[in-house]
């Protein structure tokens, strides 16, 4: 098992070096210079070579990537250009506020969903609430990311008015974690949050129920319910073999749906590290948004790692050498 | 205040064997093509602490006969008649009733010793779930149920805790057999319990079953296509063809003076144990297949295949009627001793080519 988990992290490794390679070299491509955005004009080409030092963008591109995967190895990941400062400096925050509003989403969103894919298994094949719920799982996952967020936005905030429909609120001067702690974050959070969860149910939903329909016909199955105990701990002994199938797309899902959240966090302006990406990309500021697709990468391979790790403890016949 | 384990095991000893009653017991399934009706008006008894054996071919209606016992089926089946264990009409009872009889009154040993058990949950956490739901006891009393359980089987109590794929094929069935008899079940249904083994293992399994069965004095209705198994361990047996019986009695009467042609021609497929100096009987088949049961025949339902047919059996469904000290479901009773006579011979059986 340690000599299993050892040679996964050494290819996660591998592949984390390869997408940094890949997004270092996918920047210097693009047909497009960022002094030129970001130097004011009228600066003397020698006050231009001082900057370009400065940022890393000078000597030949094989100089700049041997300095940059350097500089990496010791953590620092350059400096951003917009902001003029550390680009770790830039992406922390935002990080956390992404954090808010993408881990209580994935964990609400796949038990919710999880949850309501059980019973929507273990109903009555070809009923009202296995056409129902299939139908409206097929909905939400067939329309556009960003129409939940929208409606939404529309309902509650336009139409009722009764919570904010923009950016996360005023700290008014808190720091540290008090900047969380208050009526007025969790005000703004709430449909944010709201919009993560339903992005992340139908896929869980249908998922589940595809497992517990395939468990309910096993011989295991009639035997449980032969040996009368309550129907749900029935249902509850298909759905946890179900949640083998489910553990193996749910992890890679989750760093992905980090992804996806970008279109979340650009519906509701919600400061977080998915726009901030965009926006840097847009930018041309390089070092921001590489350390951004870096963080991101890391996430998938240990998301993957997590869920094999998982699989083996869900079910015992995986036995990892 | 929950049990002891010495309580535990004291009420569970306690318990009599249970009485069967199948009164009109049939079954149809709903399907795209029509309602197939997999087992038609059946009776039969079962007294308490004897085995009851119920053979016939693969399709014939015996596992739905089981399930049905049990309430085990899906929706699409419709349950009609009544099973009566001691009395109370198990298809009558509603849901809670149901729960509380299953395995505290009528226990399962299933077909297939693979897939019976979940594959995610130990051994002996399934066991100990079976008797948990029933009875209020501890984790440790009814584990302490568990081992003593195993220790009947032969399986080391160690093994408790492990899952069901480290098991071999018998080591699995013979789990099955131990969370079977968990709660001392008045009945035991075993629906081909050694089915999924090899013979070295179908005789232990079996001997196993007999030897608790007789130590513990329970009902039981072991369903099977292997004569020689019933013979060895049921004391009444009943034949079933294309869902109906067509031969019941005492085993013995029944399998050594046949009156149904479908009995005899099930006995010539399986080997039998030569007297000295006998000459080795052939295996023959009964060739054809089960009839559509979508659309089955007017007359008696073993007539297309049945090497003694006349005019009679094709227009005519013949009943179950007592005779000597079984019952058989054929017209031509009265012959039956010339019927066992040709039907040793295995030019009886062979099909003549259909010209048209």
């Amino acid at each position: 098992m340690r000599a299993y988990i050892l040679r996964r992290l050494l290819q996660s490794m591998l592949v984390v070096f390869v997408v940094t390679t890949i997004m270092f070299f996918m920047f210097r491509v693009m047909p497009a210079d960022p002094t030129t955005m970001f130097l004011e004009g009228g600066m003397t080409e020698e006050a231009r070579q001082v900057l370009l030092e400065e940022w890393g963008l000078n000597g030949t591109l094989w100089e700049q990537y041997v300095r940059y995967m350097g500089n990496l190895l010791t953590g620092d990941f350059g400096n951003s250009f917009f902001y003029r400062k550390p680009a770790w400096d830039v992406l922390w925050p935002f990080i956390i506020n992404t954090l808010w509003i993408a881990v209580p989403g994935l964990l609400l969103g796949a038990v919710i969903g999880s949850g309501l894919g059980m019973i929507v298994g273990w109903a009555p094949r070809g009923g009202k609430v296995e056409r129902s719920g299939i139908l409206l799982a097929t909905i939400i996952r067939g329309a556009p990311s960003f129409v939940v967020g929208i409606m939404l936005l529309a309902i509650f905030s336009s139409w009722l008015n009764w919570v904010p429909g923009y950016g996360m609120g005023d700290p008014q001067g808190a720091t540290g974690l008090m900047r969380y702690l208050n009526w007025d974050f969790a005000h703004h959070l709430i449909l944010p949050l709201c919009a993560v969860i339903i992005f992340f149910i139908p896929e869980n939903l249908l998922l589940m129920r595809s497992g517990v329909v395939e468990a309910r016909t096993e011989d295991y199955i009639e035997l449980v319910r032969a040996k009368g105990v309550s129907e749900g701990r029935v249902a509850w002994h298909a759905g946890r073999n179900s949640m083998l199938p489910l553990i193996t797309w749910l992890f890679p899902a989750l760093a992905e749906t980090i992804a996806g959240i970008v279109v979340v966090e650009i519906v509701f302006s919600w400061p977080g590290v998915g726009r901030e990406l965009v926006l840097a990309v847009v930018r041309q500021d390089y070092p921001v948004a590489q350390a951004a697709f870096f963080l991101m990468s890391i996430m998938i391979v240990l998301a993957n790692l997590a869920a094999d790790l998982t699989y083996s403890k869900l079910d015992p016949r995986v036995v990892y050498k | 205040m929950s049990m002891t384990f010495e309580a535990l095991c004291t009420s569970l000893e306690s318990k009599p064997p249970v009485r069967l009653q199948v009164q009109d017991l049939s079954v149809t399934y709903s399907t795209s093509k029509g309602p197939v009706r997999a087992v038609s008006q059946i009776n039969f008894d079962v007294e308490p602490g004897t085995n009851f054996g119920l053979v016939g071919e693969s399709g014939c209606g015996k596992s739905t006969v089981v399930k049905s016992l049990m309430r085990l089926l899906p929706d699409s089946a419709k349950v009609g008649g009544k099973v009566l264990l001691d009395g109370k009409d198990v298809l009558a009872m509603d849901r809670k009733a149901l729960a509380a009889v299953r395995w505290t009154q009528i226990a399962l040993v299933t077909q297939s010793a693979m897939n019976s058990l979940d594959p995610v949950f130990t051994v002996g956490d399934q066991i100990v779930e079976s008797i948990r739901a029933h009875v209020d006891v501890s984790h440790a009393v009814a584990w302490a149920r568990a081992e003593q359980m195993f220790a009947m089987v032969g399986l080391p109590a160690e093994r408790l805790r492990e899952y069901p794929h480290q098991f071999s094929g018998g080591m699995r069935q013979r789990a099955v057999i131990a969370m079977a008899f968990s709660l001392n079940a008045g009945l035991l249904l075993a629906d081909e319990p050694t089915t999924a083994l090899d013979p070295i293992m179908q005789d232990q399994i079996m001997s196993r079953i007999r030897d608790i069965q007789q130590r513990l004095h329970r009902s039981m209705v072991l369903v099977t296509h292997d004569i020689a198994v019933v013979s060895e361990t049921c004391e009444t047996v009943a034949i079933m063809y294309a869902g109906r019986i067509v031969e019941m009695g005492p085993t013995r009467d029944v399998l050594n003076k046949a009156y149904h042609p479908y009995t005899m021609g099930l006995q010539n497929a399986f080997p039998r144990i030569r007297a000295k100096g006998e000459s080795k009987p052939p295996l023959i088949s009964i060739s054809g297949g089960l009839p559509d049961l979508l659309h089955p025949p007017k007359g008696c339902r073993f007539e297309p295949r049945c090497p003694f047919s006349t005019e009679r059996c094709r227009a005519e469904d013949p009943e179950l009627r007592p005779v000597g000290t079984v019952m058989a479901a054929c017209h031509h009773i009265d012959r039956a001793e010339e019927f066992r006579r040709a039907a040793l011979k295995a030019e009886t059986w062979r099909v003549e080519e259909d010209v048209q």
